[in-house]
């Protein structure tokens, strides 16, 4: 209570308080409604969405569609448990490379900060495509079918090096590292005593992306992975959805099309695959939010 | 204390990704220098012949990978360890990644022995076979594959060879694929219709009218994005490029499909029959999705061969009864639906040969291959194939992996299904096209712009969706903008050459 | 020289990790570029392909300015870029700064998560979300007018909405994610700066205006910049999936992704695929290096090199 009147001149007004609800509510809406309408079409009976089309209310409600993943589920289970332990493993290793690396470009006083700028951005332009990676990861590193080839490929990214590299500038002021080397800290020291504990908004920033990066990742399992122990969630998905691609192009080519087909699941299947790869991840969000939105009260900093 | 955690974390992080880096680069080396002995070895095993390791071909194909294909591809090594002394190893690669990722594996020059392949999205058999890919195959066939030579259909051979070589061994199956009419036989016996009467759109109105009164809940006529007519016309390089010949005459001239008076005609008659709602409203618009289980359409349009209505009720849910409205035609297109390449840089060509005979000629591997391990997924009652519970686990497609004419029919399929086959095949007519192949090179870049013109119009056009008159107009113009005449001049005299030297 | 590397060790080798990551994962795969310039053929691995295959200088490229379409999908890659870029560093700015003021931070927490949701969602999944409004028979939008007794539209065919779409969806996705990174960087702004400023007397509209704006200055240049380098790509799924590829709409949807997509389906050539991914990135370089100078103009500190 007695931080309250002291922040009370750094704080908006109620009306403008209220305005700002408002139009966030608006917005959040706005943002929640496709997801909601995914998880409605999950639930819904297939037949009548073949017969009426989507709807918000459909004619009947179904649970087929969990039903017959949870029956056919052993598959989902594991692919969860690979995407989690490649999630987890990519972003404590991008954190720590990225972290590290953009805190060096980021010290004014480093003469090579250049040479490692333009390193690093020079990726961001130009990649080697598919058959580049593909030589790399798979021929020259041996990666195929392990589970390497999921995390290393998105470990870094020079928008992410970037970005941080941008946070450190603002948030940690020039003279504190100065003075920690005049008290004799090592570099390394310096920065993992000093550096990362005030940077934690950014670095929980970095973490959040690398997560959903490699939560969301199909890209590299569809090239490197044959094992079909080792495929992540969303693999299952984009594979459902390249399928549908494919179909399309196929035209009139029936007896091929009737061959996809088969192996294709119905619709309300695949909503609710898409409902269970992005619940967990959903939940996994505040964990990180709290960083950036948490520290947001003014106050704390009197502490 | 949660700081000192968190800095120690990234510290060993540091550590590990550093030495996991050093590690892998070791490892690769390591595995360079084993692959290196391998060839060594593997060399002077060639030249010694007699006593022979046994070898492992890998093999990508493409479909949904099964559950069961580890189980599949042990009891399949077996079979073929004591015939050829040669293990297979199975990889099978999803329809819609097939495309990338079989251009990335052969591309990046890595070592397989055997690959799927078809149109630009499927392998590209013409585009690797013309790049040094695939192996040209006519001497090895000559040797290690007489079997295939006499299994296949001559007309597949001539219609897949490039450039006078067999570059894949093409599927044994049905060799023509013309377009068929399908109507529900529930409205088909209702109104007594005598569908083999209908050969044209106009020859279709009298029921669409009657119909659109009397069935109000069934879509009339369902048409899609890729939907589009040319009878009697062959496309010379894909349906996206609408440089045509005729098939029902030799001339082999070049011409403008949506030039011709017959296009013109089914194009105002789809028109007249879109704005009298006949038609989808979102044909334009609707991307191919098979038949669609439950939904009642009246008129569909499909390519088939024998016994196809048969498939096409079951993907329905109700009995279809098809009619085949244009001659069964054997194109450069319909015999290169599904080839087998031997990979140029295969250590095992003649292996890989070897294991394609026998793919092609030897019933039980053929069998096993398609259907899985007798007894587990499927067993034989009366010389058919019938699936039990587990086959779920092994459901691959079989229009992609050899033969199909040797297999077990299954036991919905009626008694003479291969003998259909043989004779729709027998009576299949060559296109007087066959064995031409374009050298796509001098209009490469004509070809892309004509591709993307044609996604442009011509899905509107051929659902009826737009005016006609305005928009073909358009169309036409467009294409002649990317170079269609070009294209029609540089193919016509590539024909030209080609009949000249046949 | 060796004194001042001896110096500066301790950061270098603080940065060797992701150099070396750089390196492996980034420069190596680099090989594959020299595909584009190559009449690609295949003799042996790829080295020995790649050596054997002739060089054709610029022939690969040329099918993407064979014709006026090439025009069409230029302007419409770069200007829908431009708008992209402006939207995506403006609107997530002012509505993280609503958030980062709100005075119910739990209010704060519940927004933020929900507008991050589109970015789960892949194109796809949004592109039957947005079938379901717009369809011409079934669409909501169309049930709706014509209970209200106005006619129908077909939207899948009237070229004139979907620029509004297109950039209405892109930054409805992106919202979400651009909000966290302003947000994180406006955390991280010193408090001092603040209660140094309202000490002075300034109102939270100028505390915003000279405090929070200038300290995201070289964030939003940086953001600024790497949207700039991507200048000539386009998100494919946004521009071939939602508007479900109707060709009637190709002369507002058309970008070089969707055209060299299209293109690849029926000319599976791979030296034309890497000639575009080449052009794309070359083009980015020259955009990046102009707009760097002219930041480096205005703001040495918040340019990137």
């Amino acid at each position: 209570m007695k931080t309250r009147r002291k922040r009370h001149y750094l704080d908006i007004s109620e009306g403008t308080n209220i305005v700002f609800n408002i139009f966030l509510v608006i917005l959040s809406i706005l943002a929640v409604i496709p997801f909601i309408f995914v998880v409605i079409i999950s639930f819904s009976d297939e037949t009548s969405i073949v017969s009426k089309g989507y709807s918000f209310v459909p004619e009947r409600w179904s649970t087929y569609a969990y039903e017959y993943i949870l029956e056919n589920g052993s598959d989902i289970l594991h692919s969860y448990g690979i995407s989690l332990i490649v999630t987890v493993i990519g972003t404590l290793i991008g954190l720590a490379l990225i972290a590290t690396y953009a805190y060096v470009i980021s010290r004014p006083t480093y003469p090579y900060r250049k040479f490692f700028t333009v390193l690093a951005l020079i990726p961001m332009l130009f990649s080697g495509g598919l058959v580049g990676n593909y030589l790399v990861v798979a021929r020259l590193l041996d990666l195929k079918d392990s589970i390497w080839a999921l995390v290393l490929p998105l470990a870094m990214s020079p928008f992410y090096v970037f970005v941080l590299k941008s946070f450190y500038r603002t948030s940690i002021p020039d003279a504190i590292i100065e003075s920690a080397r005049i008290d004799g800290a090592s570099e390394l020291r310096t920065f993992l005593s000093i550096v990362l504990p005030i940077s934690k908004a950014g670095l929980a920033t970095i973490g959040l992306f690398l997560t959903l990066g490699y939560w969301n990742d199909w890209y590299n399992a569809m090239l490197y992975i044959d094992e079909q122990a080792l495929i992540p969630i969303q693999y299952m998905l984009i594979r459902i959805e390249n399928n549908i691609n494919f179909l399309a192009q196929l035209g009139s080519q029936q007896g091929i099309a009737s061959e996809v087909t088969r192996n294709l699941p119905s619709e309300t299947v695949r909503m609710a695959i898409v409902v269970l790869t992005v619940a967990p991840i959903a939940c996994v969000y505040p964990f990180f939010q709290k960083y950036f939105v948490g520290g947001l009260t003014l106050g704390a900093v009197k502490e | 204390m949660g700081k000192k955690i968190l800095s120690l974390i990234l510290v060993a992080l540091l550590c590990v990704s550093l030495f996991a880096g050093c590690g892998n680069t070791e490892k690769s080396d390591d595995a360079q220098k084993d692959e290196q002995k391998e060839v060594a070895t593997e060399d002077k095993d060639n030249s010694s012949a007699d006593d022979e390791e046994a070898v492992e071909l890998i093999y990508y194909t493409i479909g949904t990978p099964p559950a069961d294909l580890e189980m599949v591809t042990e009891e399949l090594s077996e079979m073929t360890m004591e015939k050829i002394n040669a293990k297979v190893n199975l990889k099978f690669i999803d329809w819609g990644d097939y495309g990338s990722k079989i251009t990335a594996i052969i591309n990046s020059g890595e070592e397989y022995d055997l690959a799927f392949a078809a149109g630009p999205d499927q392998g590209d058999y013409l585009g690797n076979s013309k790049k040094g890919a695939f192996e040209p195959l006519d001497d090895l066939l000559e040797e290690y594959g007489q079997g295939i030579l006499e299994a296949v259909n001559p007309g597949f051979w001539e219609g897949v060879k490039i450039d006078g070589k067999i570059y894949g061994i093409p599927t044994n199956k049905e060799i023509a694929t013309p377009q068929w009419w399908m109507y529900p036989k529930e409205l088909v016996d209702k109104y007594d219709i005598d569908i083999d009467s209908i050969k044209t759109l106009e020859d279709l109105e009298p029921w669409l009218e009657k119909l659109s009164k009397e069935e109000p809940e069934w879509q009339l006529m369902e048409l899609d994005q890729e939907s589009h007519f040319h009878p009697g016309y062959e496309y010379i390089i894909d349906d996206s490029v609408p440089a045509v010949a005729s098939l029902n005459d030799d001339s082999l001239k070049v011409k403008n499909l949506y030039e011709e008076e017959s296009t013109i005609e089914i194009l105002n008659t789809l028109r007249k029959y879109y704005k009298a709602g006949y038609i989808n409203q979102d044909a334009a618009i609707k991307p191919p999705a098979g038949l669609v289980e439950g939904e009642k359409v009246f008129w569909a349009q499909a390519q088939g061969g024998p016994y196809s209505d048969i498939i096409w009720s079951k993907n329905r849910g109700y009995t279809i009864v098809a009619s085949q409205v244009e001659d069964a035609y054997v194109t450069t297109e319909s015999t290169r639906g599904s080839i087998v390449c031997v990979s140029s840089n295969s250590k095992h060509k003649e292996k890989a040969v070897e294991f394609l005979n026998l793919v092609n000629t030897d019933a039980d591997i053929r069998n096993t291959l398609g259907y899985g391990v007798e007894g587990v997924h499927y067993e034989v009652v009366d010389g058919k194939a019938k699936f039990l519970d587990a086959s779920s686990n092994y459901d691959v497609p079989n229009y992609s992996l050899g033969n199909r004419l040797i297999m077990y029919p299954t036991v919905e399929d009626p008694d003479d299904l291969w003998e259909e086959y043989e004779r729709f095949n027998e009576d299949s007519v060559e296109s007087p096209m066959l064995g031409f192949t374009p050298d796509l090179d001098p209009i490469k870049n004509e070809i892309a712009a004509i591709t993307n013109v044609t996604k442009e119009f011509r899905p509107a056009l051929m659902t009826g969706s737009v005016d006609v008159e305005e928009n073909l107009e358009k169309f036409n113009e467009k294409l002649k903008e990317a170079g269609l005449d070009k294209v029609i001049e540089t193919l016509q005299s590539q024909l030209d050459d080609w009949k000249a030297n046949k | 020289m060796w004194k001042r590397f001896k110096k500066n060790f301790g950061l270098t080798a603080i940065a060797i990790p992701g150099f070396i990551w750089f390196i492996l994962f980034s420069y190596l795969p680099l090989i594959g570029i020299v595909i584009a310039f190559k009449d690609y053929k295949i003799s042996g691995g790829f080295f020995e392909s790649l050596i054997s295959s002739e060089w054709i200088g610029f022939d690969n490229f040329k099918f993407m300015f064979a014709t006026n379409d090439a025009k069409i999908m230029v302007r419409n890659t770069l200007l829908y870029n431009v708008f992209f870029i402006a939207i995506n560093i403006v609107v997530p700015l002012f509505i993280a700064i609503m958030i980062s003021e709100l005075l119910n931070k739990r209010g704060a927490k519940a927004y933020q998560t929900m507008i991050f949701f589109p970015y789960f969602l892949s194109w796809v999944v949004v592109s039957y979300f947005v079938w379901a409004f717009l369809s011409p028979d079934r669409g909501l939008v169309n049930r709706l007018f014509e209970s209200l007794g106005m006619e129908g539209v077909s939207w899948y065919s009237e070229k004139k909405y979907w620029p509004f779409f297109l950039t209405f969806f892109n930054t409805w996705k992106n919202l979400g994610y651009n909000i966290v990174i302003y947000l994180a960087a406006i955390v991280g702004i010193d408090k001092t700066y603040y209660e140094a400023a309202s000490l002075d007397g300034a109102s939270k509209w100028q505390q915003i205006k000279h405090v929070t704006l200038p300290q995201l200055r070289s964030l939003i240049a940086v953001l600024f910049l790497m949207a700039i380098g991507k200048v000539f790509n386009s998100d494919f799924g946004l521009f071939y999936q939602v508007p479900r590829n109707s060709g009637a709409l190709f002369p507002v949807t058309q970008t070089v992704d969707t055209y060299v997509y299209r293109t690849f389906r029926v000319i599976g050539d791979i030296g034309m695929s890497s000639a575009a991914a080449a052009l794309q990135s070359i083009v980015g370089l020259v955009f990046i290096l102009v707009a760097n100078y002219v930041i480096r103009k205005i703001d040495r500190e918040s340019a990137l090199f």
